[in-house]
């Protein structure tokens, strides 16, 4: 569509330019035709004007013709008469001026001391409406030409687009599809191996199998929320948030471990109408940022009230110049970590969805702030 | 008789005294010719058009007066001959060709 559009505006432009082209064109030739009629009657005018040039003596009439109005002008362009109403430029010959065409004449004499004779007609405007006319008639009819043409040549060359677009669409999504049951099956059966029966150095090996397993889970629940999410049905109730926070916290508690972060959750009963699957998608991206982007040994606090959830961190921090665009898809504020750039991304749309707040703080080598708001 | 006199000689000095220049030194001579001194306004004004042509131009030909530059009909020229340059000062000839102009001109006298 937006495509469309700009072919459209352009379309606009280029009619546009040929519509103030054909008007010029229109008037030209309306000026070259009246040229001829008012150089006629400026040859009759300097006739008359000669005659009271030689007979001044005798009477100082200034001659009048109800076809025109005229004034005379010396070779300074000082007024010596005029009958004009409109002041003229004596420098053109023929030129349409405030309803005005004027005409001007040098005679080959300057009777009574004449250099530029001018000749005022009111123009009655029939040209400039059959120019509109034909302008909007023409126009019209070749806009919409290009409309129509334009929408369907657009279809014939982004078909192979969309060809592909669906392809790859489909491919994501049956991918997606064909992950859950690999990634369900690791985590579930480690779940069930008893850790505590294994040599240390394979327990250790199996932690390590478990987080990536619920990297992979987490990246798989957040393509299923892009891919499927807006056709998947929504089940909105009252969703406790400090019991979600709480789990969540927990499920990344491996990942904690894993880069020695001490955490604190400190929550008191909130809730929120929403879909729980959403919520929980909201709370991971969040928590998964602050984990991934946190120093070795930093902190992590997680905080619910009525009202707010609060996520904060010790880590790397945002630069103030990305600040605005952290909620963009694919944007990455920092190259230090693996992702897509779309955790924010998913988070912003929640939060849109449901009207949420979010509101982020965050210092540069110090750590970030992020509170959700309803 | 004597007072006829007093009164005449009273009378010539009052218009002597009491004339501009283009008066005493125009007008006069331009009388004993045939064409009016009207005429050769008209002429200048159709050769040059503006105030300040009309009047660069007369005071360049009573200054230094030469049969190219004049605008007499042959005939007049070889009856009365080129004129000969004006005397008086440049300043008395600019005033006298202002009078000139002011008297003749069409701007303002065309109803």
């Amino acid at each position: 569509m937006a495509f469309l559009a700009l072919y459209l505006t352009l379309s606009c432009a280029i009619l546009g330019l040929f519509g103030v082209g054909y008007y010029a064109l229109q008037k030209e030739a309306m000026l070259s035709l009246k040229r001829g009629e008012l150089n006629a009657l400026a040859n009759e005018h300097v006739k008359a004007l000669r005659a009271l040039h030689v007979a001044f003596d005798k009477t100082q009439e200034y001659p009048r013709h109800e076809a025109f109005r005229s004034g005379i002008f010396d070779g300074a362009a000082v007024e010596i008469f005029s009958l004009l109403h409109v002041s003229p430029l004596l420098s053109r010959i023929i030129y349409l001026k405030e309803g005005m065409i004027h005409y001007i004449k040098e005679p080959e004499a300057h009777y009574l001391g004449t250099q530029y004779l001018v000749l005022e007609v009111e123009d009655d405007g029939a040209w400039h409406h059959e120019a509109l006319r034909n302008m909007a008639w023409f126009g019209g009819g070749i806009f919409l030409f290009l409309a129509v043409g334009g929408y369907f040549l657009l279809r014939l060359l982004l078909r192979p687009m969309r060809e592909a677009i669906a392809l790859l669409d489909r491919f994501i999504k049956d991918t997606t599809h064909e992950l859950n049951t690999p990634i369900h099956a690791i985590l579930s059966n480690i779940e069930m191996i008893p850790l505590q029966t294994l040599e240390p150095k394979t327990a250790r090996k199996l932690e390590r199998i478990r987080l990536g397993a619920q990297s992979v889970s987490h990246l798989y629940q957040d393509l299923t929320y892009l891919t499927l999410g807006h056709h998947q049905a929504r089940h909105e109730s009252e969703v406790q948030v400090d019991v979600v926070a709480q789990e969540r916290v927990e499920y990344f508690a491996l990942s904690l471990e894993a880069k020695k972060i001490t955490w604190a959750v400190d929550v008191a009963p909130a809730v929120l109408w929403i879909d729980q699957g959403a919520l929980t998608r909201l709370v991971d991206n969040l928590l998964s940022n602050a984990i991934k982007y946190n120093r070795v040994g930093g902190s992590l606090h997680v905080r619910v009230a009525p009202g707010v959830l609060e996520i904060k961190d010790t880590g790397i921090g945002i630069d103030a110049s990305k600040l605005a665009r952290v909620f963009d898809r694919y944007v990455r504020c920092h190259e230090s970590a693996g992702g897509f750039g779309i955790g924010l991304n998913i988070v912003g749309m929640i939060a849109k969805e449901y009207g949420l707040k979010l509101a982020l703080e965050s210092t540069k080598g110090e750590g970030t702030c992020v509170r959700v708001l309803w | 008789m004597r007072t006829r006199f007093v009164v005449g000689l009273m009378l010539a000095l009052h218009v002597s005294l009491g004339a501009t220049v283009y008066e005493k030194e125009c007008v006069g001579c331009h009388q004993e010719l045939d064409v009016g001194i009207d005429k050769f306004f008209y002429r200048y004004v159709l050769v040059f058009s503006s105030e300040v042509s009309v009047k660069a131009a007369l005071k360049d030909y009573l200054m230094y007066p030469m049969k190219e530059k004049t605008l007499l009909p042959e005939g007049l020229v070889e009856k009365y001959g080129i004129k000969a340059p004006w005397t008086l000062g440049e300043a008395a000839l600019e005033e006298a060709i202002d009078t000139y102009w002011e008297t003749y001109t069409f701007m303002g006298r065309l109803k």
